[in-house]
C-alpha cells in the first residue's frame, strides 16, 4: 500500500515513518511546494494521502477527487460515524487525512488511531515519568534513612519509621525533608 | 471563564470563539468586527485563525475545530450535497459581501485576443469570443490546451470562469484544462508559466496587472452584477448549540458590513487588512479595487467601479434562497452533481434568512420580507436612481430566472449536463 506525505514537516514524517514502515507501507514524502500535485499522484496512485492540516495544496486534492473518482477523497467520518481520533489527528497533530473509497474503514481506523498513540505515547510517557520522579525519589531517600537509623542504631524498621515521623512532627517539617537531611548530614537536627 | 450576559439578557453559550479566514480582500468583514471591537462589544472573545485552503476551512468548521468561518457561497451548499468533498452539513445565516473576483489572462493570451477583437480590452463577452477562436486555433495546430486557474472545485470563481467561457461556446471541461490553486499561490503560477488565466478574488487579479503578468478580461460585476461572493458559516449542530452566540457574531459581524460599505472608511480598511496577520500585501494593492477602481490594464488608469466590493447595500447580507439554487444549478450544469434532489428543501436546510431577520432586526435593520427574488432583470442603466435595497442584477448573457424558474433557467443553459426531465419530477414547478 502506498501512502503519500504532502508537506509534513520532518519532526511528524519521522515520527510517522517507523510506524508505517512497520505495517510495511510504502511511504512517499513531499515538501517541495513546486512539484505538480496533479502529476504526481496522476502518476503515484497513492491510496492514503497524509497531509498537513494547514498546506495550501488541499484545495488541488480536492479538485483531483473531483476529477477522478479512484482518486484519495477526504475523510472527516468513518463509516457513518463522527470519528474523535479524525479530529485530534487534524487538531493536535495537524494532518489530515484522504483515501481511496476502497480503503475498509477499519483499517483506515487503526491506522489513524495506531498513529495517534505512537505519537502521544512518547510524549505522554516522558511527562508521567516526570511527574512521578519526585514521589520515587522521596521513597528512595526514606528507605535509605531507614537504612542508616537500622544499622547505625540497631533499631528495627518500624523503630526507624517512628523515630522519623516523631522528628518530624516536632520540627514541624515532612519525613522526607528529614529523612533528606538525616541521609546528606547524618543528624537528625 | 466569565460568563457575560449580552444586552438582550441572553446568556452566550461560548466566549472564546475561532473564526477562519481566507488573506483576500472580502475577509474584511471579519477583521473589521475584530479591530473595531464589535465582537468585543457582544461579550465575545474572539480569535482569527488565517487559512491556507477552502479544503481545510471546511473541514476544521466540521470537526469543531474553528467555529465559524469566512467561506465561498457555494461551499456551504456543495458541502450539503457531499459535492467534492465529504458531506457536513453546514449553515449559512449571512451574506459577507458581493462581487469582487475577476478573470485574468496572461500577456500573450491577451495579445491573441486583442489582436483578434481589440474590444477585448474592455467586453467580457467579445474577449471570450475571441478565446473561442484562440482555442480552434491551437485545436488546428494541435497544440496543447490553455490551462485556467480556480481556487476549489465548487466555488464561485470556478462557475464564473465556466460562465464566461460557456458565454462564447467553449466547453470547460473538454476545450481548455481547470487546476485548482489556492488564491496566494495564483499570481505566482502565473509567473512560473503554469497558467494562462484565473478566476479569483481581489487583491490577487490586481496584483498580477501590477506586476505586468496580465489583463483582466472579465469581472464578477460583469458576469452577474452584485452577485454574492462569501457567506459567514457554521455548522448545523455548532448553530444549535450556541444560538445566542451565534446572534452575537452575526450581530458584529452585520455591524462591520455596514461600516465597510462607507466609501470614507475604505481607504482605512485597506490598511487593516493588508498587514501582515490578514493579507500580507502592500496597502496600494489592496486600496485600488476596495476604492472601487477596477485595474485591468497595466499603464492604463483604472475604471470607476463603484460596486466592485459590495458589503452592505443592496440587502447583500441576506442569504437569498435562489441564490443557493443558483449554485446547485451550476453543479448540474457541469455534471458535478447527477442525482436528481428536491432544491427548495435543499437550499431552505443551508441558508437561514429567518436566522439573519432576527439579527437584522436586534440592530434596527430592515430586512426583505421575501426569501427569493428575481435575477437578471434590473439593468444598472435603467435604475433610475441607487436605492438602497435593490442593485442591479444583470446576467452577461442577458438571461433572466424568475422565482421558482431555476429549472427553466437551467434547461435553457447551454452544454449543460443537466437531467432536466428526472430534476422536474421531484421538483415541482411553480412558475407559469
Amino acid at each position: 500500500m502506498k501512502v503519500l506525505l504532502i508537506d509534513i514537516d520532518d519532526t511528524r514524517a519521522n515520527k510517522l515513518e517507523p510506524i508505517l514502515a512497520w505495517t510495511g507501507i510504502e511511504l512517499i514524502k513531499l515538501n517541495n511546494h513546486n512539484t505538480d500535485i496533479y502529476q504526481l499522484v496522476g502518476e503515484m496512485h497513492p491510496e492514503i494521502i497524509l497531509v498537513d492540516t494547514n498546506s495550501p495544496n488541499r484545495d488541488t486534492l480536492e479538485h483531483l477527487a473531483q476529477l477522478n473518482k479512484a482518486s484519495p477523497r477526504t475523510v472527516i467520518k468513518l463509516g457513518n460515524a463522527r470519528s474523535e481520533s479524525i479530529n485530534r489527528l487534524a487538531a493536535d497533530a495537524g494532518i489530515s487525512i484522504y483515501a481511496i473509497d476502497n480503503i475498509p474503514t477499519k483499517l483506515l481506523q487503526s491506522l489513524i488511531d495506531i498513529t495517534l498513540s505512537y505519537f502521544y505515547s512518547i510524549e505522554h510517557l516522558r511527562s508521567e515519568i516526570q511527574s512521578l520522579k519526585p514521589e520515587i525519589d522521596a521513597r528512595q531517600v526514606l528507605n535509605n534513612a531507614k537504612k542508616f537509623i537500622t544499622e547505625t542504631y540497631g533499631l528495627t524498621e518500624e523503630q526507624a519509621t517512628d523515630l522519623l515521623s516523631k522528628n518530624a512532627n516536632r520540627q514541624g517539617r515532612t519525613i522526607t525533608e528529614v529523612a533528606r537531611q538525616l541521609v546528606e548530614t547524618g543528624s537528625f537536627i | 471563564m466569565a460568563v457575560i450576559n449580552n444586552k438582550n439578557g441572553l446568556r452566550i453559550e461560548k466566549a472564546d470563539i475561532t473564526l477562519g479566514f481566507i488573506p483576500l480582500t472580502d475577509c474584511a468583514p471579519l477583521v473589521i468586527a475584530h479591530e473595531k471591537g464589535y465582537f468585543r462589544n457582544e461579550g465575545l472573545n474572539v480569535t482569527l485563525s488565517r487559512e491556507a485552503s477552502w479544503a481545510g476551512i471546511r473541514d476544521k468548521v466540521g470537526l469543531g475545530i474553528l467555529d465559524g468561518a469566512q467561506m465561498l457561497a457555494s461551499i456551504p451548499v456543495a458541502s450539503r450535497l457531499g459535492i467534492g468533498g465529504p458531506k457536513i452539513d453546514m449553515i449559512s445565516a449571512m451574506v459577507l459581501d458581493l462581487n469582487g473576483n475577476a478573470i485574468t489572462v496572461n500577456n500573450d493570451l491577451y495579445e491573441h485576443l486583442y489582436a483578434i477583437d481589440p474590444r477585448s480590452e474592455f467586453s467580457p463577452l467579445i474577449a471570450a469570443q475571441a478565446l473561442q477562436c484562440v482555442i480552434e486555433e491551437n485545436k488546428r495546430s494541435k497544440r496543447p490546451k490553455l490551462r485556467f486557474g480556480v481556487v476549489y472545485p465548487c466555488s464561485t470563481q470556478s462557475y464564473e470562469l465556466r460562465y464566461w467561457l460557456a458565454s462564447a461556446g467553449i466547453d470547460p471541461d473538454r476545450d481548455i484544462e481547470i487546476v485548482v490553486i489556492p488564491p496566494p499561490k495564483m499570481v505566482t503560477a502565473m509567473t512560473d508559466g503554469d497558467i494562462h488565466g484565473f478566476c479569483v478574488g481581489e487583491p490577487w487579479n490586481t496584483l498580477a496587472v501590477q506586476q505586468q503578468l496580465g489583463h483582466v478580461v472579465a469581472t464578477k460585476y460583469q458576469l452577474w452584477n452584485n452577485s454574492p461572493e462569501k457567506v459567514f458559516a457554521v455548522s448545523e449542530s455548532w448553530a444549535n448549540e450556541n444560538p445566542v452566540t451565534h446572534q452575537a457574531i452575526l450581530r458584529a459581524l452585520l455591524k462591520a458590513c455596514i461600516w465597510l460599505d462607507k466609501k470614507e472608511n475604505r481607504k482605512t480598511t485597506a490598511k487593516m487588512i493588508s498587514q501582515a496577520p490578514y493579507i500580507a500585501l502592500p496597502e496600494e494593492t489592496v486600496a485600488l479595487s476596495l476604492q472601487g477602481l477596477s485595474l485591468k490594464h497595466h499603464g492604463q488608469l483604472p475604471e470607476k467601479v463603484e460596486d466592485f466590493h459590495v458589503f452592505h447595500r443592496y440587502s447583500a447580507n441576506f442569504p437569498w434562497l435562489n441564490h443557493a439554487e443558483w449554485f446547485i444549478s451550476q453543479m448540474y450544469r457541469w455534471g458535478q452533481l447527477t442525482t436528481p434532489i428536491n432544491i427548495e428543501e435543499t437550499v431552505a436546510a443551508v441558508y437561514k434568512p429567518a436566522l439573519f431577520r432576527i439579527a437584522a432586526a436586534a440592530i434596527g435593520l430592515e430586512s426583505p420580507s421575501i426569501d427569493r427574488k428575481t435575477e437578471g432583470n434590473l439593468h444598472e442603466k435603467n435604475m433610475l436612481m441607487k436605492s438602497q435595497h435593490i442593485g442591479p442584477n444583470q446576467f452577461l448573457d442577458g438571461q433572466v430566472i424568475s422565482v421558482g424558474g431555476i429549472i427553466k433557467y437551467l434547461e435553457q443553459q447551454s452544454l449543460s449536463k443537466a437531467d432536466i426531465p428526472a430534476l422536474r419530477l421531484i421538483n415541482i414547478q411553480k412558475e407559469a
